[in-house]
């Protein structure tokens, strides 16, 4: 789906090349496949680092995201949609260790500053961000700082588009309430 | 002071809905004509505004590409050659036993066949050159051959 959208020139030539690199890495070729890492990385680490807010753990999903993806590599019926393939398993790990960090955060409840422009902001996003439930933060994330369509937010978590927009109804209106109990409205 | 009126439910239903579609004009005309009376509604939506605006501002976007590990590109392609190393050998170690059991049984079997000759003497053909071990050989006695003459 990620790949339906239309191309253009240089974005067609990308599409092409992207599709001998996969066939390529079928066959075993390390060039492809450092190509296909050069590629994506910064999508997926940039992902990652939105729903986990922790740029190392990102960085450690990206690269387990690639290994299962070049692992699967054959099961891939086209070539072009690999892509959209990478970034739904990095998408389905985040989710898994979000999952997980949610119980961690219940018993520590600790948040970790990052380094960046906007610190204060970005501290107290995650704080909040970390109180909503992991199927809400997700949904939220992906749809407004990932700038995903509904459709593809649905087709990255695996939910039906219904469940999307419930979802993201249910996440605003938490994130709104939690925010103003933050900055005191 | 904060104002509620009729209709802010459906406010708020159709507030939502306009990032999922489109908004008719008599829809839209209603959402602007309830802002202006309803300051309960206007707060709400001034609130959510800026949560979600704070929230797309603390997004990570093109500084995280500045900042890679090194590494980055070098461990995923080691860890894809510990993988496939692993499962050519995960493929091929039923064959290794396999083959290493069968090794072991033929050489418990040649063991195990006692060494004694192949066929009985009886057996043998006629003209048949054999040795076999404390068995002499015929001497030739010069002096029984003069006897003979």
């Amino acid at each position: 789906m990620f790949d339906t959208r239309v191309f253009s020139g240089a974005a067609v030539d990308q599409a092409a090349q992207e599709r001998q690199w996969v066939a390529r890495c079928r066959e075993g070729d390390e060039t492809a496949l450092s190509s296909l890492i050069a590629r994506h990385r910064n999508r997926l680490v940039r992902t990652a680092t939105n729903l986990l807010r922790d740029r190392h753990e990102a960085e450690d999903v990206a690269q387990e995201a690639f290994l299962k993806g070049f692992r699967e590599i054959h099961k891939l019926r086209e070539d072009r949609a690999f892509s959209g393939y990478l970034y739904k398993i990095c998408v389905r790990l985040c989710m898994d260790r979000l999952r997980l960090k949610r119980a961690e955060l219940t018993e520590f409840d600790s948040v970790q500053p990052h380094e960046g422009g906007t610190v204060e902001n970005r501290v107290v996003i995650e704080k909040l961000l970390a109180q909503l439930p992991y199927e809400l933060r997700a949904t939220l994330v992906l749809r407004e700082m990932e700038q995903l369509s509904y459709d593809e937010v649905a087709e990255v978590m695996h939910v039906p588009i219904g469940t999307v927009r419930s979802r993201l109804h249910t996440a605003r209106e938490r994130f709104r309430k939690l925010w103003i109990e933050a900055v005191g409205e | 002071m904060s104002v509620r009126l009729f209709g802010c439910s459906k406010y708020q239903r159709l507030s939502n809905e306009k990032f999922d579609r489109t908004l008719s004009l008599a829809e839209r005309e209603f959402l602007a004509k309830h802002r202006s009376v309803c300051s309960e509604c206007r707060m709400r939506e001034s609130q959510s505004s800026n949560a979600l605006n704070m929230l797309r501002m603390a997004a990570f976007d093109d500084e995280v590409q500045d900042s890679f590990e090194p590494q980055f590109e070098e461990r995923i392609l080691r860890k894809l050659r510990v993988q496939s190393t692993r499962e050519s050998v995960r493929y091929w170690s039923p064959a290794f036993v396999g083959a290493m059991i069968a090794g072991l049984a033929v050489l418990a079997t040649l063991q195990l066949v006692p060494n004694r000759p192949s066929l009985p003497s009886s057996n043998r053909p006629e003209g048949t050159a054999y040795r076999t071990r404390g068995e002499r050989l015929p001497t030739l006695d010069i002096n029984k051959l003069d006897r003979i003459r």
